[in-house]
């Protein structure tokens, strides 16, 4: 599937025109995990987030003193490791792939830069960021 | 339309998943979270559209283990 419509399916990037879209597309790497790939470990600096396009990827929890445990599968359209690029904190969970997972990465410097340049798209990707991290919270508690 | 769905399992003794999919869950359909198999035993709309999303929250039940890992 093309890019473009990959990212039209995907909420984060919910609002912005074709143009925007384009914008989000040059920065956005493709690569492709196999089965229990680590795409980021807890306690990692975070660097960039992900859209999944296929696949799953497990969420993983190491409480203190505790045994890693899986908390979360996100699949197609969902996206990972966002909460490092508005907090710049560490990694609060380890990220591995289930099977063959197509993703787009986007580095925390591309994202940043795109933001500052084009405030209207950086409204609307904060706006949907918070979104998603609000229906995550919703998931959680259920 | 797509479905932004949360899956949630109704024991809690597994965790559940989140993804998008184009067509709308509904129950007796079966889904894959993780490496198992679960079966759809009802589904509720959890916030209003917006765009061209709906939020869905589809309770699951598990049908067998799976072994992907």
């Amino acid at each position: 599937m093309p890019l473009m419509n990959i990212l039209k399916q995907v909420e984060l990037f919910r609002g912005l025109n074709a143009l925007q879209l384009e914008q989000i597309g040059n920065i956005c790497r493709p690569e492709t995990l196999v089965t229990g790939t680590v795409l980021f470990r807890q306690g990692d600096p975070s660097d960039k987030m992900v859209i999944i396009a296929s696949g799953q990827i497990e969420i993983a929890v190491t409480p203190p003193h505790g045994e890693p445990y899986p908390a979360l599968y996100l699949g197609e359209g969902q996206v990972v490791g966002e909460m490092g690029l508005i907090d710049a904190g560490s990694r609060s969970a380890t990220a591995i792939a289930l099977g063959e997972t197509h993703i787009y990465s986007i580095d925390r410097t591309d994202f940043e830069t795109l933001c500052e340049t084009d405030t209207a798209i950086g409204y609307l990707m904060m706006r949907n960021l918070a979104q998603d991290l609000s229906f995550k919270l919703r998931h959680r508690d259920n | 339309m797509i479905y932004k769905v949360s899956y949630v399992e109704e024991t809690g003794q597994y965790p559940g998943g989140i993804k998008n999919v184009e067509k709308r869950p509904q129950i007796g359909d079966s889904v894959q979270i993780g490496p198992r198999q679960f079966q759809i035993v009802a589904v509720q709309e959890i916030l209003p559209p917006r765009d061209d999303f709906q939020f869905l929250q589809a309770t699951v039940q598990i049908i067998e283990p799976a072994g992907v890992r």
